[in-house]
């Protein structure tokens, strides 16, 4: 993909890259790149450090990667690990390694699929979860879709629907520990829960399954099942 | 003066909305993050909401939808960004935007002005609203007009109001946070305070819908 005005760049074994407008960027040792750079694709397979911001199309850290500034990219892929101590914008995040935002996240859609720490908020359209997160400010998503391997906690949860359950049981994995959500809210339209700690659940259809422990659900359509729900209050119009 | 709030469930119930709507909204940022005020209720935390402004931009939001307006053209018409666009007198009048009487006036202290920016019609309107409600005078519309000028630099009109003062005869103008509280001799009466936020929303919804119109 090289082109006059974005030249390539790469480093093998121990390099600098000042910051600027590149075409393909590809860190197979130990990188330090100083300063904004603007590319088409952002490749980390040895060890990168982002001292600036990064703008890129694709953005894949297989290695380890951390980030001075904000990050926006089209496709970001994190499967090594990742550190980003700013905000992370994408149209697709993926995280299949170790990962840890300090800002907000925002990307239509994320996958999680290792470990995860949100230090803000995080906004997308779909949230997948299959592990471990942890989300400092408000999950809201049209679509949650949590299966526990591990702990996960939200600060709140907000969106349309809002699937928690225990990851199926022939991944046996004993050593993780207690596997739960926790949260202090959590709200939206169609909401099934399954080992997950709130303090209110606020929805118009309500199913609450196997090993939670919540102490108000408040609902306007059905609530089903009431194991481990302290209280619970039907709200109409009105009232 | 701080606003009536509304809290977030009295909230889904006079609308008629659901959690899951109103959390796409605030994704798609059609209501402001800092309309979301937390407190602390006997249930924990809830959220509430400045009644009069949130009622007013979920109503809106719930017509444009009905006019099958996209979340995104929503987003756009709401936003608190001001337009980018200059206003022709023709075009203000022919709208019924402002009235002849506050551009006359406007053109007095600026004579030779074609087209208006988004501020200087904002002080139009607040001048036009102020000689419309018949308790403000000429010098002192004059006065809110420069006052506004002179303001707009330094402070942030998305959070402050007008103020017109008046103790025996004599007249002030102010500009003031939106938030804060007055407190004046007795002899002071307020003839008007306006709230500049409002007059921003009022004016763009007013130029909005026709300019959509307008495209083929």
């Amino acid at each position: 993909m090289s082109d006059t005005n974005r030249p390539d760049t790469r480093i093998a074994g121990a390099g600098t890259v000042s910051g600027g407008t590149y075409g393909e960027v590809v860190i197979a040792g130990a990188g330090t790149v100083r300063g904004d750079v603007d590319c088409l694709a952002f490749k980390v397979g040895g060890v990168a450090d982002v001292q600036g911001t990064l703008s890129a199309q694709t953005i894949t850290v297989g290695g380890s990667a951390s980030f001075m500034g904000d990050v926006r990219g089209t496709d970001v892929v994190f499967s090594g690990n990742a550190d980003v101590h700013g905000a992370l914008r994408a149209d697709s995040l993926k995280i299949s390694g170790v990962a840890r935002i300090d800002g907000a996240v925002t990307a239509p859609r994320v996958e999680i699929r290792g470990t995860t720490k949100i230090g803000d908020g995080c906004e997308a359209e779909t949230f997948d979860a299959q592990g471990v997160f942890s989300v400092g400010g408000l999950l809201n998503a049209g679509t949650v879709t949590i299966r526990l391997y591990g702990g996960c906690d939200a600060h709140d949860i907000g969106g349309e629907t809002i699937d928690v359950r225990l990851a199926s049981a022939w991944t046996f994995l004993p050593f993780m520990g207690d596997r739960n959500l926790t949260a202090d809210s959590i709200e939206g339209d169609t909401i099934y829960l399954e080992n997950t700690r709130a303090k209110v659940v606020r929805g118009a259809n309500v199913t609450i399954g196997a090993g939670c422990t919540i102490d108000l659900v408040e609902y306007t359509g059905t609530l089903t099942g009431s194991a481990g729900v302290v209280a619970s209050r039907k709200v109409t119009a009105g009232a | 003066m701080e606003p009536e709030l509304i809290s977030k469930k009295d909230l889904l119930l006079t609308c008629g909305i659901s959690y899951g709507q109103l959390y796409r909204w605030k994704r798609k940022g059609l209501i402001p993050e800092d309309w979301f005020v937390r407190k602390s209720a006997f249930t924990g935390q809830e959220t509430f909401f400045p009644r009069e402004k949130m009622l007013a931009r979920v109503d809106r939001i719930l017509s444009m939808k009905d006019e099958d307006a996209s979340l995104d053209e929503i987003a756009e018409a709401v936003s608190s960004a001001p337009l980018p666009d200059t206003f022709s007198r023709e075009e203000l009048m022919q709208r019924d935007v402002v009235s002849s009487s506050a551009l006359d006036l406007f053109a007095e202290r600026h004579p030779g002005t074609g087209e208006l920016r988004f501020a200087e019609l904002l002080a139009v309107s607040v001048a036009d609203m102020l000689l419309r409600s018949g308790e403000a005078g000429r010098d002192e519309t004059l006065a809110a007009i420069a006052t506004l000028e002179e303001g707009w630099t330094t402070c942030e009109a998305t959070s402050c109001d007008l103020v017109l003062l008046r103790k025996m005869g004599v007249s002030a103008v102010l500009i003031v946070s939106s938030a804060s509280e007055l407190l004046v001799e007795t002899d002071v009466r307020i003839v008007a305070r306006i709230n500049l936020p409002e007059r921003i929303e009022g004016l763009k919804s007013r130029l909005k819908p026709q300019e959509r119109g307008e495209k083929p």
